[in-house]
């Protein structure tokens, strides 16, 4: 069965370049351009996965409304913003929203298609929960690379799909520095210097909430982070 | 000059107040003193027409009105009130003055004399004293001789000689005139001789009725032959006429006498025929303690008068201009000082008999320094004038004090108006304030509201633009993304390429123009730890060798120890080093140094990022850090705002630094600096 993915978008432009380059992917497309209609359609049957963008018309923040209804209806549901905003406050109050990624429009099409791979990825994995996945076990760290999740001393450590690749890029090799441009590749985004300085901030804090001695990622100035094994201080 | 100063000066002029008041005082002091002069003048020349007309009042005898001989051989009795004990002493005598100075008498050559006349009810009465070294024997005897004028017009000698003290009896003999009873005036004159170790006594009591008017004498002290008294000693002797105060006169007088004023009456030889008695104390009493400050002050500001001393005249006798003016006719009046240091007003006025002047009346008046002191209205006037107008100044320059204060605090709150982090505090301190200082602080509210909204709208433009742009520009990429490459020539692809790069350029563009407004607000959520900048640059040289291989990275740091935002810092770093790359040539050197400076805040670090490139042109240095400014000539391939540097700029004024831009020394090129103080509080 084809795969349902709804994009909310009220540029039309937009909306049906995004629609072209999914249906070439083989997936099934429903476009919306409000957020009533959304809802409306939304109300009779849930789709596979959501692009909204957050400026919807007449609602400068209709797409944080969207993305509460439906969180409030589907735990599971993959919920991908898309959208031109991106100060610090609009990606933290999307995530908090329960997104499972926050893309600014910058990124390519090729970068969005595989990100919708990543999650519908995610969504298998999670349906067989005797399934063994790959995983990445680093010290306390633990990544399983089929679900897209990371455990830390074995709790779970909510990350995005953009998050889990970084940290997945930094701990596979412990100590080697990954500067900028390797970790955008690595998440497969596209992102200036200071939202990658912000995206490294913000996982520092997911694992700090849960262990306040994190400090595994260590920022090398000039040159990018590094994963520090546990034990295995790097010199001040 | 500064405001306060100016009102200070201003507030100066309250100083004329004082001056006013000072000008006043002398004006209400000169007034009280010419009044007290009239009332004295007026009492006298009151008391002086009342005697006019009148000379019984004033002389015993016409013959002392008349008299015109020798007035040196005068004498002058006082009116005794106690009664005189005749025993050779003089202690009894009362309210006399001390015996006037001894003298050689009159007649010149004689021993050493003093003598006092009194006159009590019916009684005159005489004490001698001579000084006389030599003791008498029995046949030289001290000896004096005592002329006397009966009222009948007789001329008596009196002759007394003691050879022991003891009452002794004159002899009398009759000169000229009716020849009189000698041995009964002789028992009716009581005398009494002592002798002192250095010399003798004659006391004696003459009834009034065989003294006329005239007296006078000489003694001789044994084995002398040179006599002295109050007569020539050539024969024949005449004795001068003696004078008294009269009774009725001075009764009638001191009924006159105001209190605190003294009136005398002076016949025209100048001896004194009335006294009111020494003056009556005032009820205006000296100043008192809390008036001595108000008088220290009145010495400031009112002048002294340098008085004349009162002439010293002899016992019975009055003297000096007022008492001469008055004798020659004229009123007079005057100020002088006693020999206590008292001051005096002094009036007198002649009193006639027809056109003759037959005398003068005389007051006397302690006049106090100050008048207006002792005048309680006009102490109570001065001192109000003094503390308002010490109240005034005082006022005056607390207001200043404050205006100044106000128009400072609203300098200030302008000046640092814009923050370090370039916004605006728009509230001015006093703006609540109804005056023209308020309307000011309104009127500046109301512009930095309009420039804050201003800068506002310029702050947001870029972003808004980068925004608006990005919309059209997604939907380029996403459908030149979409193009199916299989179904493309060769030539199509190539421009489809050339269509990516174009839209590439316009995103980093775009990105370019956000990036700095994104800074500004992502500073506030920054975080300040201590880290090692030297350590941190060595770090990224390393990085940047990597990143750019075509160019050299010299380093020369310190430890430099310092508490900041190290992300910022980092990104100053890379800005400044980005910009250094664009303008050195490829294979050139970049050089970054760091050392101590001396910042605003105490110590700092001097960061500088040093080129070969070329150098910069004259004209302001500071414009390199201002938004979308650049110093390129040539166009480069990656799109470029001269935004960097403005991102230097920002993040170095965040930390409380400072930027400058200059040609490097040490490289032929450009070299921009950052200065960080060690240690910022995160505000």
């Amino acid at each position: 069965m084809k795969r349902t993915i709804a994009i909310v978008e009220d540029e039309p432009s937009i909306r049906e370049n995004y629609a072209d380059a999914l249906r070439r992917q083989g997936y099934r497309v429903t476009l919306h351009a409000d957020r009533p209609a959304a809802a409306d359609a939304f109300a009779s049957r849930l789709p596979d996965l959501v692009i909204i963008d957050i400026g919807l018309g007449d609602e400068p923040e209709g797409g944080f409304a969207l993305c509460r209804e439906l969180r409030a209806r589907s735990p599971q549901l993959p919920i991908i913003f898309l959208t031109a905003l991106d100060s610090e406050l609009d990606v933290v109050s999307g995530l908090r929203l329960g997104a499972d990624d926050y893309l600014t429009k910058d990124i390519s099409l090729t970068q969005l298609t595989a990100r919708v791979v990543a999650l519908f990825r995610r969504v298998d994995s999670m349906q067989q929960p005797d399934a063994a996945g790959t995983e990445l076990t680093q010290g306390n760290l633990t990544l399983d690379l089929d679900r897209l999740t990371a455990r830390w001393n074995g709790e779970h450590v909510a990350l995005t799909v953009t998050e889990f690749w970084m940290v997945h890029a930094l701990a596979r090799r412990p100590g080697h520095v990954k500067n900028r441009d390797q970790l955008m590749e690595a998440a497969s985004t596209v992102l200036d210097d200071s939202t990658i300085t912000s995206h490294i901030k913000r996982i520092r804090r997911k694992f700090q909430a849960l262990d306040p001695a994190f400090d595994a990622i260590q920022t090398v100035y000039g040159m990018g982070y590094r994963w520090l094994e546990q034990g295995n201080q790097a010199p001040p | 000059m500064s405001l306060r100063g100016q009102l200070l000066l201003v507030s100066l002029l309250t100083l004329l107040l004082p001056w006013g008041g000072c000008r006043a005082i002398r004006e209400m002091e000169s007034t009280l003193r010419h009044g007290q002069e009239n009332n004295l003048r007026t009492a006298t020349i009151a008391v002086a027409t009342s005697l006019a007309d009148n000379p019984q009042q004033i002389y015993r005898t016409s013959a002392h009105l008349n008299d015109s001989s020798w007035p040196a051989h005068d004498l002058y009795a006082y009116e005794l009130n106690e009664a005189i004990a005749i025993d050779g002493y003089a202690n009894d005598w009362g309210n006399a003055p001390l015996p006037a100075p001894w003298h050689s008498g009159r007649a010149g050559t004689g021993n050493p004399l003093r003598y006092l006349l009194g006159k009590r009810g019916d009684y005159l009465y005489l004490f001698l004293a001579m000084r006389s070294q030599t003791l008498g024997g029995a046949a030289e005897l001290d000896q004096a001789e005592i002329l006397l004028e009966t009222p009948g017009g007789a001329l008596l000698r009196l002759r007394f000689r003691s050879p022991a003290p003891g009452p002794v009896v004159a002899r009398v003999e009759t000169l000229s005139g009716e020849p009189a009873d000698s041995d009964v005036i002789a028992q009716r004159i009581v005398a009494y001789w002592q002798e002192t170790g250095s010399g003798f006594h004659l006391e004696l009591r003459i009834p009034r009725d065989i003294a006329g008017a005239r007296i006078g004498f000489l003694v001789a002290a044994a084995g002398s032959e040179s006599k002295a008294g109050s007569m020539a000693a050539a024969q024949p002797a005449s004795p001068g006429m003696w004078f008294s105060e009269m009774p009725a006169l001075s009764a009638y007088l001191s009924r006159f006498a105001l209190p605190g004023v003294r009136l005398r009456v002076a016949d025209r030889h100048g001896w004194i025929s009335g006294d009111s008695g020494p003056a009556a104390p005032t009820d205006q009493a000296a100043p008192t303690p809390p008036y001595s400050l108000a008088l220290r002050i009145y010495r400031l500001l009112l002048p002294e008068q340098d008085l004349a001393p009162v002439a010293q005249a002899s016992p019975g006798r009055v003297s000096g201009t007022t008492a001469t003016a008055a004798m020659s006719g004229k009123t007079w009046i005057s100020r002088q000082h006693d020999p206590d240091g008292n001051r005096l007003l002094l009036a007198g006025a002649p009193i006639r008999d027809g056109e003759r002047v037959i005398g003068a009346v005389l007051a006397e008046q302690p006049s106090d320094a100050y008048l207006s002191l002792t005048d309680p209205a006009a102490a109570r006037l001065l001192n109000l004038a003094v503390l308002i107008t010490f109240g005034v100044a005082a006022a005056l320059v607390l207001f200043a004090s404050v205006l100044s204060w106000r128009i400072g605090r609203l300098r200030r709150a302008t000046q640092s108006a814009l923050d370090n982090r370039g916004r605006l505090q728009t509230r001015m301190p006093g703006s609540r304030a109804g005056d023209e200082i308020g309307d000011l602080a309104r009127s500046f509210e109301q512009l930095l509201d309009r420039v804050d909204e201003y800068t506002r709208y310029l702050h947001g433009l870029g972003d808004k633009l980068a925004h608006e742009l990005r919309t059209p520009l997604t939907v380029v990429r996403s459908s030149l993304d979409n193009l199916d490459l299989a179904s493309l020539t060769p030539a199509d692809r190539a421009c489809l390429e050339r269509a990516r790069g174009g839209a590439e350029r316009l995103n980093t563009l775009l990105s370019a123009l956000r990036e700095a407004n994104r800074l500004e607000q992502s500073l506030s959520s920054s975080e300040f730890e201590e880290f090692d900048l030297g350590e941190m640059i060595d770090n990224m040289a390393d990085g940047f060798r990597a990143g750019f291989p075509d160019r050299v990275f010299e380093t020369e740091t310190v430890a430099a120890p310092v508490v900041a935002a190290p992300d910022l810092v980092s990104q100053v770093i890379d800005k400044l080093v980005e910009n250094a790359v664009e303008f050195s040539p490829a294979g050139g050197r970049i050089r970054l140094s760091l050392g101590e400076a001396e910042g605003q805040r105490g110590k700092s670090w001097k960061l500088a990022v040093a080129n070969d490139g070329s150098r910069l042109g004259p004209g302001r240095k500071q414009r390199y850090f201002d938004s979308l400014v650049t110093h390129r000539t040539e166009r480069g391939n990656t799109p470029h705002l001269g935004l960097g540097l403005y991102i230097v700029r920002l993040i170095a004024e965040f930390h409380g630094g400072s930027v400058a831009a200059g040609n490097s020394e040490a490289l032929s090129g450009a070299e921009f600096s950052v200065t960080l103080p060690v240690s910022m509080a995160k505000r």
